[in-house]
């Protein structure tokens, strides 16, 4: 449930943050949801994907869909890839590996700062 | 993430290039909507500018006053080409190496070097001046850069066009500085070619008798674009035009290792214009037509506008960068230019006092030099700097260069560096009411020297070569001279003993880069030109009448390749029929039924292409490297060399001259001109082998280029036509606007259409919608109406410019 919840946070800020902001600050979106909202690892690595994945795909998709995929069409030969699609693949799997290591990131200080909380304790 | 947004050893940064909400994607323009917003508050206009945009793009920029209205036009233009302007002027400026770093062995820092040595910057600031010191064309120039600016602020980082991403840089702000380095690279581009060193070393090591033979600087055959006037040519000045200079070296030297010239402007470059009057066409009225051939590229050379004030209503081409219109028409006259190609750039031998170079033989004495310290910064490298040393006849290009006559420094002397203000003609142009005000218009203008052609309501038709020429001695600038002795040109051709032609006996008036006039002309005249399209042209239009625009068009993509139709007979009576097999007989018949003409379909077209280029490589063996397949002519000349031109070349053939390098140097045996041409059509058999396409289209293969040369954004296309046919359509370049005015019932209505597009977003579907309208003759009507409700309607975007 958690899980889920965490997964829509980053869709839906994630998305209006980029729209708005410069487009890394989609990777502190990431960060802070897997440092506050995440139990595990394999967690941050699933939800951090699969979640920025969907949102750089939908918004290639939707940028090239309005342009009759003129420039898709260009950059796919400019890259050489085989398809121009391929460039949309690309960069969704590239905004996926973002969103998986700014999340996993957020987890392990999440996790770090978890392990200090007694320490801090000893010394209050 | 830090890696991701910084550009690794060239690469563009990928997370910034690829993230769908400020990378690329972000730049491929909504195919609904327009590339701006309907509404645009720019600071600095004094009333509202109303621009509509038709279904192409072009741009019909309405505006109440001068200022507003270049202030509009800066902004539009910047608005489609904001990129392709930059890059152009920072090339001209000898920039290139900060964007793109030194380049594979120094190429990047090697062509900015020359760019300032042979003193583009240095020309730029010389027109700079004169338009400072003129408050007027200042502060059109200003508008005109402001508008530019107004649309730079405007944009986000993210919405820089897509080269300024992938390569890595900001634009900097537009000033009368840029557009001025623009026109400098025109005159550049336009004026480049001239082969005074390769001559001379010719002459050195051959004799200046056999250069005389073999360059001939006039023929019979040559149909000038002036005829001698009835009562002969007038001139004003006393000349004495004999040879005086003595400046011709004697052959001492067996020096054969040239160091290398910079490279020149294609002599593909060329034009066509002709104008016709009432007793040749249908309507009574005259027509004209122009099509200006430049290297075909993307972003296109032109932009397509209209531009209109409660004063002024004019329609045409520019290039994007400089106010005002190229190429058009208003409402009573129209023009165009072909250019002129004569020589007004010459070098001469400097000797130095000592090492230091602060003095140079001048006379019986030492004169002192000027030095102009350059710098290059270079991208991830150390900053490169040039010392240019100049005297009173210009800068010194080359150092130490090695010529069949020992080791030279040669300065340069050249009619660009000297400013001047063409700016101001095409402003009067833009304007003019008829055949005086054209003249007035044209009184202004000195280089790049072209031919105008014009045309006007009144039912005028007039052609000028315009350009300041020094006035010259016999054959003075064919070879280098010595620049202790030769004054800077000092004296000028007189405005009014300048060639120009008004509603001549003939009807018609035409030019296509020949000869200006015969040897009649009282003024020593030299350069590179062109023999054979101006000659169809001319035979066409002598036989032309009830003409209407058809036949214009059909002009602009006759084909006929009369090179061809004056060579290959010659060249195939020396065959030896029977040494040849099925194939080759096969080759010879298509040949000899050949109808001349180099349609996309031809494939006699391919093989005549392959035959003259492998004779002309075979017998000009000693000066054309031999490696380069498919010379393209220009041919791949052995450096500080350079052979007699095709139509020298088949002269030679027809007058059957024996001379010393018909015999091919990589052989034993001593060929005759029979031995040439056998083993040329052998050689183009073996060739025809090795080819997929035959059809000439295909194998032409012609390529619109993007102007940093990536594959991705450029095009190839299928089409006929070469160097030497009217239609000039070669494999880099061709007609870059090909323009038709019709001036029936005393109303001007145009019609063009150039291979590219409004656009130079690679995004856009108007980065290259006109490219096949082009190729197939599709010219669009130019509608240049000043009542702005013709464009208040569905077919039309309206972007209104606001003051704030």
């Amino acid at each position: 449930m958690k899980a889920i919840f965490a997964f829509i946070l980053i869709v839906l800020f994630g998305s209006l943050a980029s729209i708005f902001l410069p487009w890394w600050v989609i990777s502190i979106v990431c960060f802070l949801v897997g440092m506050a909202f995440l139990d595990s690892g394999w967690q941050a690595i699933l939800i951090g994907f699969f979640s920025v994945l969907l949102i750089w795909s939908v918004a290639a998709f939707y940028q090239s869909y309005f342009n009759d995929f003129i420039l898709l069409d260009r950059m796919g030969k400019l890259l050489e890839v085989p398809s121009p699609y391929l460039v949309i693949v690309i960069t969704s799997i590239l905004g996926g590996l973002i969103g998986m290591l700014s999340t996993l990131s957020g987890y392990y200080l999440q996790t770090i700062n978890e392990k200090r909380k007694p320490k801090n304790q000893y010394y209050d | 993430m830090i890696a991701l947004n910084i550009r690794l050893a060239g690469k563009p940064a990928f997370g910034k290039l690829l993230n769908p909400f400020s990378g690329f994607y972000h730049l491929g323009e909504n195919t609904n909507n327009l590339h701006i917003p309907e509404d645009i508050i720019a600071e600095g206009l004094a009333e509202e500018v109303t621009v509509y945009f038709d279904e192409r793009r072009i741009p019909h920029i309405f505006a109440q006053n001068e200022k507003d209205l270049y202030f509009a036009q800066g902004y539009i233009v910047a608005s489609l080409r904001l990129w392709q302007m930059e890059f152009q002027v920072l090339a001209a400026e000898g920039r290139i190496s900060e964007l793109l770093g030194a380049g594979d062995n120094n190429q990047f820092i090697n062509f900015d070097i020359q760019q300032r040595r042979i003193g583009l910057k240095y020309g730029a600031e010389q027109k700079l001046a004169l338009i400072e010191s003129d408050p007027f064309s200042k502060e059109i120039m200003e508008s005109f850069a402001n508008g530019v600016n107004a649309y730079m602020a405007s944009l986000k980082n993210k919405d820089l066009p897509i080269e300024y991403q992938l390569i890595g840089y900001k634009p900097e702000p537009w000033n009368a500085y840029k557009t001025a380095l623009l026109l400098m690279n025109m005159s550049n581009v336009l004026t480049s070619t001239e082969y005074d060193i390769e001559h001379s070393n010719f002459a050195i090591k051959y004799g200046k008798e056999l250069f005389d033979s073999l360059f001939r600087n006039y023929d019979d055959v040559i149909d000038p674009i002036f005829p001698t006037p009835a009562d002969g040519w007038q001139s004003t000045l006393a000349i004495d035009s004999s040879f005086k200079l003595g400046t011709l070296p004697r052959n001492d030297s067996n020096i054969e290792d040239l160091g290398a010239l910079y490279t020149k402007n294609d002599v593909q470059i060329g034009s066509n214009n002709w104008a016709i009057d009432g007793e040749k066409t249908s309507s009574g009225y005259p027509m004209l037509a122009n099509d200006p051939h430049l290297k075909l590229s993307f972003p296109s050379v032109w932009i397509e506008m209209h531009l209109n004030t409660p004063d002024l209503n004019t329609y045409g081409v520019v290039f994007p960068g400089a106010p005002g219109i190229i190429i058009g028409f208003n409402d009573y006259i129209g023009w165009g230019v072909t250019n002129a190609g004569r020589d007004v750039k010459d070098w001469y031998s400097i000797e130095f006092k000592d090492d230091g170079k602060d003095y140079y033989k001048w006379k019986d004495d030492w004169k002192a030099t000027t030095k102009i310290y350059e710098a290059f910064k270079v991208k991830g490298g150390e900053t490169v700097y040039d010392t240019i040393i100049h005297t009173h006849l210009g800068p010194v290009v080359y150092e130490n260069f090695p010529t069949q006559d020992g080791q030279k420094n040669f300065a340069l002397q050249w009619m660009a560096h000297r400013g001047s203000k063409e700016y101001q003609t095409f402003y009067e142009l833009n304007r003019a009411k008829n055949y005086d005000d054209y003249i007035a218009a044209l009184s202004h203008y000195s280089c790049p020297a072209q031919n105008f052609i014009f045309a006007s309501v009144d039912g005028d038709i007039a052609i000028r070569q315009q350009g300041e020429f020094p006035v010259l001695e016999s054959e003075e600038g064919i070879f280098f001279l010595d620049g202790s002795k030769k004054e800077a040109w000092s004296e000028f051709i007189p405005f009014e003993d300048i060639p120009t032609m008004k509603n001549p006996q003939r009807h018609f008036v035409s030019s296509a880069n020949q000869h200006v006039a015969d040897t009649s002309y009282p003024y020593f005249t030299h350069g590179v030109f062109e023999y054979y399209r101006n000659r169809v042209i001319n035979e066409e239009l002598s036989q032309m009448y009830d003409a209407d625009i058809d036949d214009f068009k059909a002009l602009h993509f006759n084909e006929f390749n009369l090179m061809a139709a004056e060579a290959l007979p010659i060249m195939l009576s020396y065959l030896e029929i029977e040494t040849l097999d099925n194939h080759g007989k096969e080759i010879f018949e298509t040949l000899s039924s050949w109808d001349y003409t180099n349609n996309s379909s031809s494939k006699a077209a391919t093989y005549f292409q392959l035959f003259h280029e492998n004779y002309y490589t075979l017998l000009w063996d000693e000066f054309v490297e031999p490696e380069v397949p498919g010379g393209w002519d220009p041919f791949q000349w052995k450096d500080g060399w350079k052979a007699p031109n095709e139509y020298q070349t088949f002269r030679l053939l027809a007058d059957s001259i024996d001379h010393r390098f018909i015999d091919n140097e990589a052989t034993e045996k001593i060929e005759t001109s029979k031995d040439l041409l056998n083993l040329a059509f052998h050689q183009t058999l073996e060739d025809l082998m090795h080819l997929d396409e035959l059809a000439w289209g295909k194998y032409k293969n012609t390529l619109i280029e993007h102007l940093a040369m990536i594959p991705a954004f450029s095009t190839n296309i299928d089409v006929g036509g070469n160097y030497k046919i009217v239609n000039a359509t070669g494999k880099y370049h061709g007609p870059s606007w090909r323009m038709i005015l019709d001036f029936d019932g005393g109303k001007i209505k145009g019609y063009g259409v150039y291979p590219g597009g409004q656009s130079g977003n690679p995004g856009s579907k108007f980065y290259d919608n006109l490219v096949n309208e082009w190729a197939n003759g599709n010219y669009h009507e130019l509608i240049n109406s000043s009542d702005a409700s013709v464009y208040q309607n569905i077919q039309y975007q309206t972007v209104r410019l606001k003051k704030p």
